[in-house]
């Protein structure tokens, strides 16, 4: 199974974590190994790396992790870190926050580079974004990442019953498409020609940092907005050349999209009111954002829909 | 008539309290249904009448044998899943899969269904008031499905035996459906079957049955199946 949810505002700001772990709790029962969220507010004149020291949580393995990135950096780029709280307080402190300030231009060398850092797993980069993802359910989240108050434009959360790959931190969703900043896919299915399109992928330069098959689909998503494309052509194209049973949400700075495969195996339901879209595996779960009345529908096969920041469903 | 309040309980709780409130031959109502999958489940109240304020989740009323169920609000998949007898009505949309595998019964959908209503469907009767999705009637063996609207692609996919009835448009055929010219009898069955939903014929309806060329299907004619 797993359960994948998304909201994004109409107009302005939302608390875009509250709405997302109270969908995501609504339908936790899909899917308890992990959960996460990728948040995403206004475009900020900064980047935001968050991560992951894998060696561990002390000061020492911190200190060389900010070392090595800013090694990586160069004198471009200035790195600061953000103290995400205590210990004491609940959270967990191998997980960083960085702010990464310089040209985009070095900021995608540094993307491009950073995965690669011994002792480093790199959940997401952005101007917009920030990931958070952790084992466990979403109130497990809450208690140990400490993000109620996170205020936004919109956001895609996930839970996740493990099939195809481990169960740890870095193969939660949401995943990130590496090298670009700012997209992330939740996804509910699994891909069939999964080995063959990251076997090309690869050979054109591209990183995975997981086996997660979800991976893929930002990755490839990814490349084809460098490429150009819009996100609606390239979730058009994404359901002819990806194959397998999927539905998934990918947000990018813009928005949301959507993407169902032709046998249409995986659940969604959208449902908006005057403030927000929302979207779910189940009615529940968007039911506990939007409360007892609202228009809801079942994306059919084959579909791709999008919604972009501040605007209605085009 | 008896009034039970789903909220905060735990499903066993719900299903066990549902089934003492009706054993008494009362009407019940149940509020606070909040999406919950598996409500309603294995019911075997021959002739009590339970209704529904709100939405239920997956699998409502599955394996039905004699209750009347009306829901007021939509249902998620697999809504009245292997009834065998008695009624489920759903006032709103239904999720994938409505009807699933059904033997006997009555199940209305009064808004739109998703897709694979009826599949694998060895009996009793579905009416969609509104739309259905892709592969309504997949493999049915027995029983009639009825659409007012419209249907998805792949109607009657690989189907044995049973009838479907389209009312709007048909989106594409199954792997061995076939358009069948309507009977006298047909005309009656549709009649007769809208009635019992509360619905009167208003338009012209086109029938789907198997071809029967895939009953013996041979490698050989694989064009048959994928056409």
């Amino acid at each position: 199974m797993c359960g994948i949810a998304g909201v994004i505002a109409k107009d302005g700001q939302l608390p875009v974590f509250r709405l997302l772990a109270d969908m995501i709790g609504a339908e936790q029962h899909r899917g308890e190994d992990s959960s996460g969220f990728a948040f995403y507010g206004s475009p900020a004149s900064h980047y935001i790396l968050r991560l992951r020291c894998t060696e561990g949580s002390e000061a020492s393995h911190r200190k060389a992790v900010l070392d090595e990135l800013e090694s990586l950096a160069g004198p471009s780029l200035d790195i600061t870190e953000t103290n995400l709280g205590d210990a004491a307080d609940g959270v967990d402190p191998s997980f960083m926050r960085l702010i990464v300030e310089g040209d985009e231009e070095s900021v995608r060398e540094f993307a491009r580079l950073a995965p690669s850092a011994p002792g480093v797993a790199m959940h997401s980069i952005g101007r917009s974004v920030e990931i958070v993802k952790d084992k466990g359910t979403a109130s497990d989240i809450m208690a140990r990442h400490g993000l109620a108050d996170f205020v936004g434009t919109h956001g895609i959360a996930h839970c996740r019953l493990a099939t195809e790959s481990r169960v740890d931190v870095e193969h939660s969703h949401p995943l990130w498409g590496f090298p670009r900043p700012d997209v992330t896919v939740v996804h509910n299915g699994q891909l069939t020609n999964y080995n063959r399109l990251r076997r090309q992928l690869e050979h054109e330069g591209h990183k995975f940092s997981t086996s997660n098959d979800s991976e893929l689909i930002a990755i490839w998503i990814a490349k084809r907005l460098d490429e150009g494309a819009t996100l609606r052509e390239a979730l058009e194209e994404s359901t002819q050349t990806i194959d397998g049973t999927f539905t998934y949400l990918i947000a990018t700075e813009e928005g949301i999209g959507m993407a169902k495969d032709r046998l249409a195996v995986k659940p969604l339901v959208v449902g908006e009111n005057a403030t927000m879209v929302c979207m779910a595996s189940e009615a529940g779960a968007v039911a506990a954002a939007l409360g007892t009345s609202f228009d809801s529908y079942e994306p059919i096969e084959n579909v791709v829909i999008t919604w972009p920041v501040s605007t209605q469903t085009v | 008539m008896a009034c039970f309040d789903a909220d905060g309980l735990t499903l066993r709780d719900v299903n066990a309290g549902l089934r003492e409130a009706a054993a008494g031959g009362e009407d019940v109502t149940l509020v606070n249904p909040n999406y919950r999958h598996n409500l309603c489940v294995a019911w075997r109240i021959k002739g009590s009448r339970l209704n529904v304020e709100g939405s239920v989740g997956y699998y409502f009323a599955g394996l039905n044998n004699g209750g009347h169920f009306k829901v007021s609000g939509n249902a998620g998949w697999g809504v009245a899943e292997n009834m065998t007898s008695g009624s489920v009505v759903v006032e709103g949309d239904a999720g994938h899969c409505a009807g699933a595998s059904l033997n006997g019964g009555f199940l209305y959908i009064a808004g739109n269904a998703s897709p694979r209503a009826g599949i694998s469907m060895k009996g009793g009767t579905i009416v969609i008031g509104g739309n259905a999705g892709m592969m309504t009637g997949f493999m049915i063996q027995k029983g009639q499905i009825i659409v007012r609207g419209d249907v998805g692609d792949g109607i009657g996919d690989s189907m044995y035996e049973g009838e479907i009835f389209v009312g709007g448009e048909i989106h594409g055929m199954g792997n061995d459906a076939i358009m069948e010219t309507m009977t006298v009898d047909d005309h009656r069955l549709v009649e007769e079957k809208l009635g019992e939903a509360g619905l009167t014929v208003d338009r012209d309806y086109e029938k789907i049955v198997s071809g029967k060329k895939l009953w013996h299907f041979d490698k050989k004619d694989w064009e048959l199946w994928h056409k």
